[in-house]
């Protein structure tokens, strides 16, 4: 039993070797024809399946293959970034009410209603979000934002038609829902470590629940909120089918507005399947592996930075004075 | 217990100067203590208000699946496979029982083991080496790991879209979940029983397997259920690893025969310009919900009744 224990230890560093190594093996092909056109570019063109197979330098594939990524790049950052502006401070925010106002019996209940968030499969996130969310967005909210939004400088990026719900925004606020677990409960186990006689001293001096907060709880664990927004921002990344259902899936241009259709490296690694298993040279698969590869390194570099953050947070010390 | 306020700014001036006495002070800023008592008032709303904002959709996302599925329902899709647009969702839910049981088994023997080396037997380098490559692990998109899967197992070793890759491929994506929670279960169990187990003579292997496992067991099986919760849920890495079949999976047959599975169903036919499928994507996304609540219940049920007995 001790060997077989200590064997399977290795289990979660070879998969994780593997996957970054498989995916590189995959994407070879399309990084040597390619090259820098892949993050120079905007362009999804498969090419005419129909037609000869074309070798180029070695790399076998269709007639007319071309492929720029810059806009699933793009994508997946902006979706990302709507995702943490808008679910974080709504994360921090509901963990800080559940934890530290609720009383010990309801906080539970909170406590519950986050697991059971958490449990929603992405599929149905994105069911609700194209039958329902999206619509309502589109008909009951974007239109007052982009009707009374100035068009002046980035704000412009506000403005234009709305669309029929599918797009950046409906995209990010889903995905801004779906972060709400993993951050709230971060946030929560940050909460538990502040040291309970830092905050009766502060209750001591006579502070208010809020100053205590304020001056006490967040101070200690300002290094790891950062953590939890950016191990938030992680997931909003890697997210796939609830984008793949609610961007609109569109391939071959940067969004130009908030309500644009568009489309992130995961959803179009999962939409994009059965159009490339068409593609006899396999070259289109390969396409989506290179995409993959970029994914990953984005996420390991998220996900590296978050946990540093958080662990840092765990050993600080309140400042002197 | 907000009646003196030391901490304010402008008390903060004036106990500088040493001259006033506190209980002066405390006089002079009453409408100071107001605004203070206000502005505590004011954020707690707002941070009450953030809750609310998590739980409203929530509550219309179900309430919107329910709906969806109840105003078309009929007991007979339970019953029937499913056929091109039509037909039932039978094959599906068997295909997700499969999957059920596969996880459950290879994600509880290897997880449950990775988390007993992390708690029982880890140095603290391997420790650091292990756990972190879990913690990272479990940050990297399942649409990769489905790629993996399609590139190694259905590819290259040939088994086609099948239940041994889907289900291989879901353990290891939940593999550092079920490892970090039996990892936290065991690091409950006070030091004694493993001190006490070691007087009586016990071993390591019986100390742990014997001892420290019968102790931890309610809260391992609450992460493992969750963590099942979790992977029949998924659908990413299944579109690239487990196919699709209209009638019932293959009995015992694990590579070259696809599996159907409820996810799938939600996916491709929530926008089929067909009503039939438009209601088997409403219906298998109910029954989905249903099962992952189930799980979820006796997860905490295990936890509850097991607790009570020991």
């Amino acid at each position: 039993m001790n060997g077989l224990v200590r064997f399977t230890a290795v289990i979660s560093p070879i998969a994780l070797l593997g996957t970054a190594i498989i995916i590189l093996i995959a994407a070879l092909p399309a990084i040597r024809y390619n090259g820098l056109f892949f993050f120079e570019h905007n362009a999804w063109k498969p090419g005419n399946s129909y037609g000869n197979t074309v070798v180029t330098n070695g790399i076998a594939h269709a007639p007319g293959a071309q492929f720029g990524g810059v806009f699933l790049i793009v994508g997946t950052l902006l979706a990302g970034l709507i995702a943490v502006l808008v679910g974080v401070p709504i994360s921090v925010g509901a963990a800080i009410f559940i934890y530290k106002k609720l009383p010990q019996k309801i906080s539970g209940l909170g406590n519950f209603l986050l697991e059971i968030l958490a449990g929603i499969p992405s599929v149905i996130f994105g069911l609700w979000g194209a039958l329902t969310f999206g619509p309502f967005l589109a008909h009951d909210i974007s239109p007052i934002i982009a009707n009374n939004v100035p068009k002046i400088g980035p704000l412009k990026f506000l403005t234009g038609n709305v669309g029929a719900g599918e797009g950046l925004l409906a995209s990010g606020i889903i995905l801004a829902i779906m972060i709400v677990p993993i951050v709230a409960s971060t946030t929560a186990g940050l909460l538990k470590q502040v040291p309970e006689g830092l905050r009766e001293g502060a209750r001591a001096l006579g502070m208010t629940d809020y100053e205590i907060l304020k001056t006490v709880d967040l101070r200690w664990i300002k290094t790891g909120l950062i953590g939890s927004a950016v191990l938030g921002l992680g997931r909003a990344l890697g997210e796939t089918m609830a984008v793949a259902m609610v961007s609109g899936s569109f391939l071959g241009a940067i969004p130009n507005s908030i309500y644009s259709t568009m489309t992130t490296i995961a959803a179009t690694i999962a939409t994009q399947l059965d159009s490339a298993l068409q593609d006899s040279t396999g070259f289109t698969i390969s396409v989506l592996a290179e995409a993959g590869l970029v994914l990953l390194v984005i996420n390991l570099v998220v996900n590296v930075f978050a946990r540093i953050m958080i662990s840092r947070s765990n050993k600080l010390q309140l400042p002197a004075g | 217990m907000s009646d003196i306020n030391i901490k304010d700014r402008k008390s903060d001036q004036l106990l500088n100067e040493r001259t006033i006495p506190v209980s002066l002070l405390a006089k002079k800023s009453s409408g100071v203590l107001r605004r203070r008592k206000i502005k505590n008032f004011v954020s707690w709303v707002i941070f009450g208000s953030f809750f609310i904002l998590i739980i409203a959709p929530l509550m219309w996302l179900l309430y919107g699946v329910f709906k969806a599925a109840f105003s078309n329902w009929s007991f007979s899709v339970l019953f029937h496979p499913t056929a091109g647009n039509a037909g039932g969702i039978s094959n599906a839910i068997v295909g997700t029982l499969y999957i059920i049981v596969g996880v459950g088994l290879l994600a509880g023997v290897f997880g449950v083991s990775v988390g007993i080396y992390l708690s029982e037997y880890a140095g603290p380098l391997f420790k650091k080496i292990v756990g972190t490559s879990a913690d990272i692990l479990s940050g990297v998109p399942s649409i990769l790991f489905g790629f993996v899967g399609y590139e190694l197992l259905v590819l290259k070793f040939g088994w086609g879209m099948s239940s041994a890759a889907a289900i291989i491929v879901l353990s290891v994506m939940v593999l550092p979940y079920v490892a970090k929670s039996t990892e936290t279960a065991l690091s409950k169990i006070p030091t004694s029983y493993r001190e006490g187990a070691k007087a009586i003579g016990l071993n390591k292997s019986q100390t742990v397997f014997r001892v420290v496992i019968r102790q931890g067991l309610p809260m391992i099986l609450n992460g493992l259920i969750i963590a099942i919760a979790i992977a029949i849920g998924e659908t990413a890495p299944m579109l690239y690893t487990a196919g699709w079949v209209d009638g019932y999976p293959k009995y015992l047959q694990f590579t070259h025969a696809p599996l159907p599975y409820l996810t799938y169903l939600v996916w491709t036919d929530y926008n089929q310009p067909f009503k039939s499928a438009k209601i088997l994507s409403n219906d298998a996304a109910l029954v989905i919900l249903v099962i992952v609540g189930l799980l979820f219940l006796s997860a905490k049920l295990i936890v509850r009744v097991m607790k009570s007995y020991d």
